[in-house]
């Protein structure tokens, strides 16, 4: 009988070396998703469109702005690991590795140019 | 022991000229499809959220770019579907694993109900977002 818990067994195996962590992440962030596309669609999209201070107004509400940044964060972060997929399956070996380094960069900027329009909203409606 | 790392030349999936198409193929090349249409949607947020921070005007011109004329309105309605339709095709993937769900006509019918479903939401959202 082995104590080990069945992530510990697979970890270091798979093509990758990366044993169950890619599999975690992709579904931990799944969950994260599926419940925040719901709310975005429910919240933040009805703004989509509107007059700049209707926008801000409700942007700025408490609930939609934490819906907002936990979109913006999940959305990236479930986009790093899904986008790997990407260059496992269709990405000649060689041109592989570079493009997951690149489109991981990628990914955290993205999640700071969200987070940071967010805050600048955030910061400009209380100053205004 | 280390993990054999050299994927070698390996068929890139979904190998279309191997199998016949079927619902799950067919789904399943709609969820990387659709994925990419949401990574589409992630960058028009992003848009959207850095001009309203750029301020009034500067949102004002971009907003007429996202959301002000006819090729915006078939834009926007593709990647909600795209949304509806990952979102679901991953809740069916949870399922999965699961294990629940797996045998052949159960799997077949929840392609189904993710193409249906997600036209579906795609156009009942885009009518209650144009109404409100």
């Amino acid at each position: 009988m082995s104590y080990q818990t069945d992530r510990k067994r697979a970890a270091g195996k798979g093509s990758l070396a990366h044993g169950a962590e890619h599999q975690l992440e992709v579904t931990y962030s799944s969950y994260a998703m599926a419940t925040l596309v719901i709310l975005f669609l429910v919240r933040i999209a009805p703004l989509m469109g509107s007059d700049y201070d209707a926008l801000v107004e409700g942007l700025t509400k408490p609930f939609n702005f934490v819906i907002a940044g936990l979109f913006v964060v999940s959305t990236t972060y479930h986009w790093r690991f899904n986008i790997r997929k990407v260059f496992e399956d269709y990405v000649p070996k060689g041109y592989d590795f570079g493009g997951m380094i690149i489109t991981n960069m990628l990914g955290w900027f993205f999640c700071g140019l969200g987070l940071f329009a967010l805050v600048k909203i955030l910061i400009a409606s209380m100053i205004g | 022991m280390t993990a054999d790392v050299n994927r070698g030349n390996r068929p890139r999936s979904p190998h279309l000229q191997i199998y016949r198409p079927h619902i799950l193929m067919i789904s399943s090349i709609l969820i990387r499809i659709t994925g990419n249409g949401s990574t589409v949607g992630m960058l028009l947020v992003l848009w959207w959220m850095l001009a309203a921070a750029a301020g009034p005007e500067v949102y004002a011109a971009h907003s007429a770019w996202l959301f002000g004329w006819w090729l915006s309105y078939i834009v926007w309605f593709g990647v909600i579907w795209a949304l509806w339709y990952h979102m679901l095709g991953g809740i069916r993937h949870l399922i999965w694993d699961e294990a629940i769900g797996l045998e052949l006509e159960t799997a077949e019918k929840l392609g189904w109900i993710i193409v249906f479903g997600s036209v579906v939401g795609a156009v009942l959202t885009s009518i209650i977002l144009l109404i409100v």
